[in-house]
């Protein structure tokens, strides 16, 4: 190695022997929210074995009770919340719960935590765990985050249909025999479902806090479940504002109504799709 | 008018004879330029060139001015002139009662130059601290295979200054380069003088640099249609002299803006300022007609002054003054009319990609991708093929969550390559002439139910279920359905930032 310095010409060589190197000072970082992306290795082996996975997801779940994320918005819609983050972890956990239903279990039932213990159930209930059912009836009406209220609501409606072979994540492992639910565990999921018609649970699209572009996913998930049990919903609208929900049979006899305890604006616009 | 008490005051405190020669010159009504004392040789403090592994050295005096330079060779070395250069001027009178004229100009002059040899892209940059923008061309040349480049930013910059007893300019140029295998060399020369009798280019300031957060040396055109670029006028101040006498000999050299058609006004004396108006009238067709300008003010006859300085133009971002306005679009259901100048110009930046149309405000949708038929409210003329649109939201924000918190140009780049996404799929899935074929689409998502356990290997979509996966790319809508995770998680990457330079909206990454 060489040097010179000069001014504009002159010539000087120089030995050179000292390294030179640079760090930056490392900056506090605010908590901008759960990662999300985190959430992918869960759904596949990249991410270790089921048992593993599932207790990287738990650890996720400790760690958004425990710092839960401030609200943020998607190019889809919004917000991205605590409830929210609790819901797709929730929903990660059951791909891995899937490979290796005992190992959830166990997870599950040795949880301290009741709050764990009753995510976990939500995750298991998908798994295709009919035992959960009686959890769920009770989680759709009690639990008081709307995303995780939401989670059971899919999971509960996944009952009323029969696993097939093509279900991510699976619901019946091979040699498994599906036990068809009794009349009384579908009226019980009906009755659920109609009570969460009323359920106001509000989320918006498209990339900004807009409330002008509101729905409610657990209504529209409740109107769409009904319909595997014969039922129809139909919305009762008064001065552009929903304020209910008249219940048909297949014949279009009413069922049931249901009133919202209070109007809610009618679901609109759309995110990036 | 003078009374003979106030003559007598000011001869008797004028004390040196030039003193008294310039306000006998003036009691006779002579203008003369006359002053009396002057401004000492400057002293110059400040700024090193540090070479890596090599001593320190601080800048010195040499022929030509104030700095240093020097060069090293190998792996991991570097040479950097860095650090702000303070030149003092101390007023020296001719006699008792010389105070410092009210006002001077300042000539300063700077040449910051880098150079590097490298086999691979050399690396280095240099910036004279006067607003000039650096320039490269060939360097001094090196082994076979390897690369030589020299860049350098030099230039004279005269600004009008008050006159004091001390005047003390600072000037921060700078140079490096480094990792360079063959060699690195970096230098700074500075030199700086005060002229008591001259003028200066005074609007635009030769001493900015355009920066994002500073309005300073910025146009952008109204929202008039056409647009008219606003406050061009243009100022040379004189300093001990009379513009009067230089209005013939004074010009101003203003850019062009592509196809915008560029007139100017009469040049106009005012106090001690030569002013001239440029009116710009109509958006360029081109998004590169905008951006990086540079306006010259010369005067001759004695003053010899030449400076530039350095403007950016912009475009008002939610205007729709473009000189095409009627690019095809989706009438009536999208309630779009004209396209906004941001769709029309981004769509000529590597920001663009595929095949998209502007689809006006649909409230908080910011793009959609259909199969455009007749029947379907959307084009007048059916194009019975899958279309995409670009909506009034995907030039604002996907805040923190989605594609790393994109904005403006960056959302718009993501937006456009997550519609082209869906569009191939549909074209995959269903055909390129084709709309979904419900029964073969049992949950309604528009994607096959043949094809989803097995269309991404290693991911199975539920062909009843429209959403499969939770979201894992803050998307916003959970669980994500089913066709917006096949897009996202395939959609070409796009790097926030990498169109920052040809985004000349305002608002926009220039110009907040």
């Amino acid at each position: 190695m060489f040097a010179y310095v000069g001014a504009f010409g002159a010539f000087i060589l120089l030995y050179l022997v000292v390294p030179c190197g640079a760090q930056k000072p490392a900056a506090g970082v605010a908590h901008k929210g759960f990662d999300l992306a985190q959430l992918a290795p869960l759904h596949d082996s990249s991410g270790g074995t089921p048992a593993e996975r599932i207790a990287k997801g738990i650890a996720f779940l400790q760690q958004e009770l425990a710092n839960p994320s401030p609200p943020r918005w998607g190019v889809g819609g919004g917000p991205i919340d605590s409830g929210y983050v609790l819901q797709a972890i929730i929903g990660s956990i059951a791909f891995p719960g899937a490979e290796d239903p005992a190992a959830l279990r166990r997870y599950r039932d040795q949880a301290i935590s009741v709050r764990i213990k009753r995510l976990l159930t939500i995750s298991l209930a998908e798994t295709g765990a009919q035992d959960t059912i009686p959890d769920l009836l009770r989680l759709v009406r009690s639990e008081p985050e709307g995303g995780v209220r939401y989670e059971a609501v899919l999971a509960l409606s996944k009952f009323l249909r029969p696993p097939a072979d093509t279900d991510v994540p699976k619901r019946l492992r091979p040699g498994e025999v599906w036990a068809p639910l009794n009349g009384r565990t579908v009226t019980a999921i009906t009755d659920a479902l109609i009570a969460s018609l009323q359920d106001p649970f509000t989320r918006y699209r498209g990339p900004h806090d807009n409330a002008g572009t509101p729905y409610y996913p657990i209504m529209e998930q409740a109107r769409v479940s009904i319909q595997r049990v014969g039922l129809v919903a139909e919305p009762v609208i008064q001065n552009d504002k929903l304020i209910g929900w008249n219940v048909f049979t297949a014949e279009g006899q009413l069922f049931r109504s249901v009133a919202l305890k209070r109007p809610l604006a009618m679901p609109t616009g759309t995110g990036a799709r | 008018m003078t009374c003979v008490n106030c003559w007598n005051r000011a001869w008797r405190s004028a004390g040196s004879v030039a003193a008294r020669l310039a306000l006998l010159t003036y009691a006779l009504g002579v203008a003369l330029p006359v002053q009396a004392g002057h401004y000492g040789p400057p002293s110059y403090s400040g700024g090193t060139l540090t070479m890596v592994p090599c001593p320190t050295v601080a800048y010195f005096m040499q022929q030509g001015g104030y700095g240093a330079g020097g060069g090293t060779g190998g792996a991991n070395t570097s040479t950097t002139c860095s650090g702000q250069i303070t030149a003092t001027f101390q007023w020296i009178p001719d006699g008792p009662g010389d105070n410092p004229p009210a006002k001077v100009i300042v000539k300063e002059t700077c040449t910051a130059t880098w150079s590097g040899t490298n086999f691979g892209t050399p690396h280095g940059s240099c910036d004279n601290g006067l607003g000039f923008p650096e320039t490269d061309g060939p360097g001094p040349g090196g082994p076979p295979g390897s690369t030589s480049i020299t860049g350098t930013s030099t230039g004279t910059c005269y600004t009008v200054q008050d006159g004091q007893q001390t005047i003390t300019l600072h000037c921060s140029p700078s140079a490096w380069a480094s990792d360079n295998v063959v060699t690195n060399y970096s230098s700074v020369l500075y030199s700086a003088s005060i002229i008591l009798q001259g003028a200066a280019l005074t609007t635009p300031d030769p001493k900015v640099i355009p920066t994002k957060n500073s309005p300073a040396n910025k146009c952008v055109y109204n929202d008039a249609s056409p647009g008219v670029l606003g406050n061009p006028a243009w100022v040379i101040t004189f300093v001990n002299a009379d513009p009067n006498n230089y209005l013939n000999s004074t010009s101003f050299i203003s850019f062009d803006i592509g196809t915008s058609v560029k007139t100017s006004g009469p040049k106009t004396v005012a106090g001690s300022t030569i002013t001239q108006q440029f009116t710009y009238t109509g958006l360029p067709a081109n998004n590169d007609a905008f951006g990086d300008k540079q306006v010259t003010g010369q005067v001759g006859g004695g003053i010899a002054m030449t400076s530039i300085a350095n403007v950016q133009v912009f475009f008002p971002k939610n205007a729709t003054n473009h000189p095409l306005p009627d690019l095809p679009i989706a009438p009536l259901w999208y309630n779009a009319t004209v396209t906004p100048n941001w769709y029309y110009y981004w769509s000529q930046t590597s920001a663009n990609y595929g095949t998209h149309y502007y689809g006006g405000n649909a409230g908080g949708s910011t793009g959609v991708t259909y199969f455009d038929k007749p029947g379907n409210t959307g084009f007048a003329t059916p194009k019975n093929a899958w279309v995409s649109l670009i909506f009034d939201q995907a030039s604002l924000t996907s805040a923190a969550g989605t594609w790393n918190g994109a904005e403006g140009i960056d959302f718009f780049a993501n937006m456009c390559r997550h519609e082209e996404q869906h569009r191939l799929d549909n074209i995959d899935l269903w055909g390129a002439n084709s709309d979904v074929r419900p029964a073969e689409d049992s949950d309604g998502d528009r994607f096959p139910d043949a094809r989803k356990p097995t269309y991404v290997p290693g991911h199975p979509y539920d062909p009843n279920n429209p959403a499969t996966y939770p979201d894992t790319f803050h998307y916003g809508v959970n669980p994500l359905p089913d066709k917006e995770d096949l897009a996202l998680r395939r959609q070409p990457a796009w790097t926030n930032g990498t169109a920052d330079r040809q985004d000349w909206a305002r608002p926009g990454h220039q110009w907040p």
